[in-house]
């Protein structure tokens, strides 16, 4: 199920909030070109009524995010997950933001270390325009399942998206969940 | 009145001449939000930040309120730098007007002016490309710097091209007030597109 974030969530909410895990709780910014006037980070954020638990999917008005689990792994051997961002309408992937990926505390794999990389590997789908651009970003993301059985790949995805009139600075949490024998 | 030198008209019409490095940096006479004029002129003899700003966006945010800039420029004031903010957003772009520009002062404590240059010919004469996009003028009013904040390219000193962190431009007025060549006068600048009329 794909996870809808509200309206203005983007950065105005990771502004407001000050950190990755906060983004659940945090009311949607208004919105406007400015994000200065946002309560500043120190601000307990008031929590959000209504918005579900990060699952393997989620979008914006500027993106969709999502977690491709791989089936078939071993437990305590090495597996790959992609994370793949898609830029939506006039945006796209803003390749000078290092993509990350920050394992949350509720995660049972095992990842290469308390935030992870994801520019090394990366599949760039062009953009038709603007050309040079990439409008999809498909980056592996490696791990270890702990012991056989369900294995919890979660954390906060963070990246950028870009058009012309503005970028956008996105931290989505994400799980997904993959059977290890 | 905004005025410039032979050099920043010649960049006007050649972006390749924008903002030579070791040359004399384009002068300009712009307002701050308060109305106030800045020329660069006024400040011979001593060390001069430009630092392209604009309060939209996410990468400026960051570098103000978790980043590389904050308190920076209140440091750099202490000891005798000059630091201008510029913004080159024309009117209807993201971060335009006075009143977006002044919450983003008050809401980060900023201690130094930031000019509003809405036609862009300051931002064009630098060469300015993105915000932020740092410019560092030495005491003979030459170019001595030019490029990103830090090497950390989110804005929040999180992820540090190498693993180690460097402050650029705080590098580069410590080795000018050294009376040293700046070890590192150029990188590639991170963040926003400046919001130019076109």
């Amino acid at each position: 199920m794909t996870r809808r974030l509200p309206r203005g969530w983007g950065f105005g909410g990771a502004l407001a909030c000050g950190g990755a895990v906060a983004l659940l709780a945090c009311p949607p910014s208004s919105g406007g070109p400015t994000h200065a006037s946002a309560r500043p980070a120190s601000v307990a954020p008031a929590p959000l009524a209504g918005v579900p638990p990060a699952g393997p999917r989620a979008e914006g008005d500027a993106f969709e995010v999502w977690l491709e689990a791989p089936g078939g792994i071993r437990a305590g051997d090495a597996a790959i997950a992609r994370v793949v961002v898609k830029a939506r309408g006039s945006y796209h992937v803003n390749r000078e933001y290092p993509m990350s990926f920050r394992p949350a505390p509720a995660a049972t794999a095992t990842f290469q270390g308390e935030k992870v990389a994801l520019g090394e590997g990366a599949d760039r789908t062009p953009c038709a325009d603007p050309p040079g651009e990439a409008c999809t970003v498909s980056a592996p993301l490696r791990f270890t399942a702990r012991e056989a059985g369900e294995a919890r790949v979660a954390g906060t995805v963070a990246f950028s998206v870009c058009n012309p009139e503005r970028c956008l600075i996105e931290k989505v949490p994400l799980s997904a969940t993959v059977a290890a024998r | 009145m905004r005025t410039l030198t032979v050099l920043g008209l010649l960049a006007l019409a050649s972006p390749a001449l924008a903002a030579a490095m070791g040359q004399p940096a384009p002068g300009f006479t712009l307002k701050d939000l308060d109305g106030n004029v800045h020329r660069l002129a006024d400040h011979k003899g001593k060390i001069v930040v430009l630092e392209w700003f604009n309060p939209g966006c996410p990468f400026v945010v960051n570098s103000h309120t978790k980043g590389s800039l904050v308190d920076t420029a209140a440091r750099e004031i202490k000891d005798g730098v000059v630091w201008l903010a510029v913004n080159s957003a024309a009117p209807g772009k993201q971060g335009y007007g006075a009143e977006a520009n002044r919450g983003a002062a008050k809401a980060w404590s900023l201690p130094n002016p930031i000019l509003l240059d809405e036609s862009g010919v300051v931002g064009k004469a630098y060469g300015a490309t993105n915000t932020p996009h740092l410019f560092v003028i030495g005491k003979d009013g030459k170019l001595a710097y030019k490029g990103a904040i830090d090497n950390s390219p989110d804005g929040e000193r999180a992820s540090p091209r190498g693993g180690v962190l460097v402050e650029y431009v705080k590098a580069a007025i410590d080795d000018l007030a050294a009376g040293r060549p700046v070890r590192t006068a150029e990188t590639k600048a991170y963040g926003c597109g400046v919001k130019y009329a076109n």
